[in-house]
């Protein structure tokens, strides 16, 4: 289990990161999804102990992250760019990271097996394609059979199949009961992977919620109706309050209410209906709608905009 | 989708309460220092050009053709003129290397705490370097005897202050250089740093001739190191060179423990 609590990190003037509270749950995958620049690498460094918080901390299991003994036996962590020597051989790389923290030398062979890169673990990682640095930093995330793993960006630089491999590998530790926390800016990825998200902006928690429910929140998941008779219906889901868009001859898309209310609507109405049927938000969508209000959020010194404000975002008004 | 939490089918985990620690800190080092060619090369090198600079300048003073006898070890100091850098390099590299990178963040991440990694490093680089010193104290004792013969002058005092002490010296002068390592996160900030401590800065008080430069210098490390390789008592005993040497590796260690202890990684 990792928390997060009132993480703070500046750099002078510069807020990265803003009273980041947050804990993340094992048994699920969580992404952690911002724009460049939100602070998400920042964050998953100070989890590590490489930069030091500015105010809050951040716990692994109640304690800070240097005072493990053993922390690659706790948590497993792949950052952004290759943090390998590129003079190293792989196996080299994995030899002395699995001596530091007192992992028996097997599991050097077995990481390689797993991450695909057996036949090259006597290369020099200074030869490595993008993809394969990736793999061996997933390699060395493995290692220590962690409770807790971090990625940070896990599928930049690999290929389709290893897109789908990563996609794969992450799904099955959460399903081991490990703790997965990913980063990305890849919301299609995410939408696919994570059970939960955790969304930045500026350094701050915008929402902090299982994916579905933030697909729902969003102001863009809708109801569509096909109705031979549309005006008399929009009429009256414009009186029991909700907002209606006209698509076409026949086609209305309804916004703040659920499948539910647009059918008794109209059977109170007596319109018939030709389809009813739920408009999902992509996630893309979503986080669009929530990142563009964090900008809101950050302009002049508002405070308070914290944990709370991923309920306030669905049922802010559309402009 | 999220039903996940509930099907725990872990493999046996391979969790013992053993291992890591100081010692495996310094056996992750240990496996790094040797992972790399440059550590290898770097240290022939400082045995090579040790020995090459000491029958270079053996050949230059005998043939001036002096009858007068040598001791063993006269030609230490002007032996490591030149090797001390390779050492140097390596010493520096152990972090810059590292730093420049990004390898730094995972050493970080493995041994999080920053003394025992710093412990650890300094460990396998003073075992790197104190054998590296003396065997190439060795080879410079070999090619002045060589050249010399029997008017190479063998004493055990001789002997051992040319390999131990040359070892000592230059022990101190990687730790010295690891410490500026640390604090600059730069190969050719720490390497140049070196060159200039070692021996720009001696130079020039020598050219200047100042007495007060002079004096200051002469607590440099180059001019500590004087004593105990070559066991003359000039400008004082060995054993007040050791505790100079010691001083300025001790110094620029805890200014890189500082830096390394309060800096983002």
């Amino acid at each position: 289990m990792i928390s997060l609590r009132e993480l703070t990190k500046r750099y002078g003037d510069k807020v990265v990161v803003d009273r980041l509270s947050v804990e993340l749950a094992p048994g699920k995958v969580t992404g952690f999804l911002g724009p460049n620049g939100a602070g998400k690498s920042t964050t998953m460094r100070m989890v590590l102990g490489l930069d030091r918080p500015t105010a809050g901390r951040a716990l692994v299991d109640g304690v800070p992250y240097a005072q493990l003994r053993h922390p690659m036996r706790r948590v497993g962590a792949l950052l952004d760019a290759k943090a390998v020597h590129p003079g190293r051989t792989a196996r080299n790389h994995l030899t002395a990271m699995a001596r530091s923290n007192g992992i028996p030398l097997r599991r050097v062979g077995e990481v390689l097996e797993t991450v695909g890169l057996a036949e090259v673990a006597d290369r020099r990682a200074g030869k490595f394609s993008l993809g394969m640095g990736q793999r061996l930093g997933i390699a060395g995330a493995l290692l220590g059979d962690p409770d807790i793993l971090m990625f940070d960006e896990p599928v930049n630089g690999l290929d389709p199949d290893g897109v789908r491999w990563v996609r794969g590998l992450m799904r099955s530790l959460a399903a081991e009961g490990r703790t997965v926390f990913v980063s990305s800016h890849l919301m299609s990825e995410m939408q696919t992977t994570a059970d939960h998200l955790v969304v930045i902006g500026k350094g701050r928690l915008i929402a902090d919620a299982p994916i579905a429910e933030l697909i729902d929140a969003s102001s863009l998941t809708a109801v569509r109706v096909r109705t031979p008779q549309p005006d008399e219906l929009e009429q009256q889901l414009l009186v029991a309050g909700m907002r209606v868009e006209r698509r076409g001859g026949d086609e209305l898309i309804v916004t703040g209410g659920d499948l539910d209310r647009v059918g008794g609507v109209a059977y109170q109405a007596g319109v018939r209906i030709n389809e009813l049927s739920p408009r999902a938000a992509s996630l893309e969508q979503a986080y669009m709608e929530l990142t563009a209000s964090s900008v809101e959020f950050a302009a002049p010194a508002a405070p308070g905009a914290g944990g709370d404000s991923a309920a306030g975002i669905g049922e802010k008004e559309r402009v | 989708m999220t039903m996940a939490a509930t099907t725990h089918e872990r493999r046996p985990a391979p969790r013992q309460a053993a291992g890591g620690g100081l010692p495996g800190a310094i056996a992750a080092e240990w496996t790094k220092l040797w992972g790399l060619r440059s550590t290898w090369l770097c240290l022939a090198v400082a045995v090579l050009a040790t020995g090459g600079t000491a029958l270079l300048a053996a050949l230059a003073l005998n043939a001036g053709d002096s009858t007068e006898t040598l001791p063993v070890n006269a030609l230490a100091t002007t032996s490591v003129l030149l090797s001390q850098f390779a050492l140097v390099a390596v010493a520096a590299l152990t972090v810059t290397g590292e730093y420049a990178t990004g390898a730094m963040r995972t050493t970080l991440t493995t041994v999080p705490d920053r003394a025992r990694m710093l412990l650890a490093k300094a460990a396998v680089l003073a075992v790197a370097v104190s054998v590296t010193g003396l065997v190439a104290g060795a080879s410079s004792i070999a090619a002045t005897a060589g050249v010399f013969g029997d008017a190479a002058v063998f004493e055990t005092a001789y002997v051992v202050h040319g390999t131990v002490g040359t070892a000592g010296y230059l022990l101190a002068v990687s730790l010295f250089t690891l410490g500026l390592g640390l604090v600059m996160r730069s190969t050719a900030g720490a390497i140049t740093t070196a060159v200039a401590v070692l021996m720009a800065i001696p130079m020039i008080s020598q050219m200047i001739g100042d007495e007060t430069v002079t004096r200051i210098v002469d607590h440099l490390p180059a001019t500590a190191g004087m004593p105990l390789m070559i066991g003359v008592d000039n400008p004082y005993g060995w054993g007040t060179g050791a505790l100079l040497l010691a001083g300025w590796a001790a110094l620029a260690l805890a200014a890189g423990y500082a830096v390394l202890s309060r800096r983002d990684a």
